[in-house]
């Protein structure tokens, strides 16, 4: 009887136990990335592990965190967020206009100085704009937090582990924006996708949607709308400015390719707005 | 079993700083060169399509997971398996040219990089055609220095009997 268990084990050496192995990891492979597309619920525990663990490797592989720096980073986006709000209030109170409906600017909130420590691979099957940064949960960081930069809406938080945190960024998929644009404040919305007809985008390049019949002109600032309670997006942060309109092709809104201000690829010191924690 | 260790421990170190190294240089080039497929493509180069399919699975893993990943979770795993057996099916010709392991790693890349490009044209995900060429320019570019010396590592373990060299199947 142990002779004989003996003998199965060597008939399934070498490579024919190699290729049994490949096909189980495969199909343990497939079965979790159907029940990723599924229940993406069962599977975040994974992912909270995998960046539990790279996470303080890719902070520590960034390079040192100078608290110096941070704190002057700190002040510097508080003072840039209250310089840019103050502006829009100028702006507001002279065009007498009631169109500023969103109650709390982004300059009301406190900033959380982060350091970006992950970009998202370019050669993952499904194509996005994701990078990681180094602030979580410990730090105050929740699920759709607005991400901004000294230039601008850099995007929002989508998962957070308990040192770190996945930002989406603005041209991603499925991250669409709404946003007031021109001197009026016109309505509209940015996508990072065109819509189909449209003329091909360069990389980076964004797409706004005005809302009814308004006019784009060509350098028209574009700033956020601010969503119901500032969740995902605050109000009033510079996204971009347009760079060319699209030809009236007789659609409902005219569209346009918006320029971001924010360059994802060199992206280093960003901050994360928190709600609800008022310094004014 | 014991034996297969050094070969496991070289092999994951090795994924680990491909996945990790574009952490230290965020910004510059317009594409980031694939290094984990270049790792995947000396194991499969070396030991055929079935050593290099679950290097790749392990690779693929590794991207999927590392932060921020990759969505789905485990379909980063499956290109780079399909990438890794696609590039030991061109081991057999590998006698040929001293040119054709550098061929198949920019196929390997082409694959990879023409999956993304294929969900972004069925509407799942955002890919520029240019940043998908972009990349695997970077990839054929960096596969000139690092192939033939991730290959001398693969050697280097062979030759050291912690690694069998796997037969040619004619």
């Amino acid at each position: 009887m142990h002779a004989r268990r003996r003998r199965l084990v060597p008939r399934l050496s070498g490579a024919r136990a190699t290729r049994v192995l490949l096909g189980l990891l495969v199909a343990l492979t497939v079965c979790v990335l159907l029940l990723d597309l599924a229940r993406p619920a069962v599977t975040a525990p994974v992912r909270r592990a995998g960046a539990t663990v790279f996470a303080p490797v890719q902070s520590a592989m960034t390079g040192w965190t100078d608290d110096r720096l941070t704190e002057v980073t700190r002040e510097r986006d508080a003072l840039d967020a209250r310089v840019k709000e103050l502006e829009a209030e100028a702006r507001t109170s002279e065009q007498l206009t009631e169109l500023e409906r969103a109650a709390a600017g982004w300059g009301g909130h406190e900033l959380l100085p982060a350091r970006v420590v992950g970009f998202s691979s370019g050669s993952t099957p499904i194509g996005g704009r994701t990078v990681t940064i180094d602030a979580g949960e410990a730090a105050g960081v929740r699920r759709d937090q607005t991400v901004i930069s000294s230039d601008g809406l850099v995007g929002r938080v989508i998962r957070t582990a308990p040192t770190s945190a996945d930002v989406v960024l603005l041209g991603g998929s499925d991250v669409v924006v709404g946003v007031r644009f021109g001197t009026e404040g016109a309505l509209g919305s940015v996508d990072g996708r065109p819509a189909p007809g449209l003329p091909a985008r360069a990389s980076g390049q964004l797409t706004l949607t005005a809302v009814g019949d308004s006019e784009i002109a060509v350098g028209d600032l574009v700033t956020t709308l601010g969503s119901p309670d500032s969740v995902p997006y605050v109000a009033g942060v510079p996204l971009g400015t347009v760079t060319s309109v699209d030809a009236d092709r007789g659609q409902l809104g005219r569209t346009a390719v918006v320029e971001p201000f924010v360059d994802a690829d060199t992206l280093d010191l960003v901050a994360v707005v928190l709600l609800g924690e008022e310094v004014r | 079993m014991i034996a297969a260790v050094p070969v496991l421990l070289s092999r994951t170190v090795l994924l680990l700083v491909a996945v990790l190294l574009p952490t230290l240089f965020p910004s510059g080039m317009p594409g980031r060169p694939d290094l984990v497929l270049l790792v995947v493509a000396a194991a499969a180069l070396m030991h055929g399509p079935v050593t290099g399919a679950l290097v790749g699975l392990a690779g693929g893993w590794l991207v999927d997971l590392v932060p921020p990943g990759g969505e789905p979770l485990g379909a980063g795993a499956l290109s780079y398996a399909v990438a890794g057996a696609l590039v030991g099916a061109a081991r057999r010709w590998a006698p040929a040219s001293p040119l054709v392991p550098w061929v198949a790693a920019v196929g390997g890349a082409v694959v990879i990089q023409l999956v993304r490009g294929l969900t972004a044209a069925a509407g799942v995900g955002v890919a520029h055609p240019t940043d998908l060429l972009w990349s695997v320019l970077a990839t054929g570019l960096f596969a000139l220095l690092l192939l033939p010396v991730l290959i001398g590592v693969e050697r280097f373990l062979i030759g050291r009997g912690w690694s069998r060299v796997g037969r040619v199947r004619s």
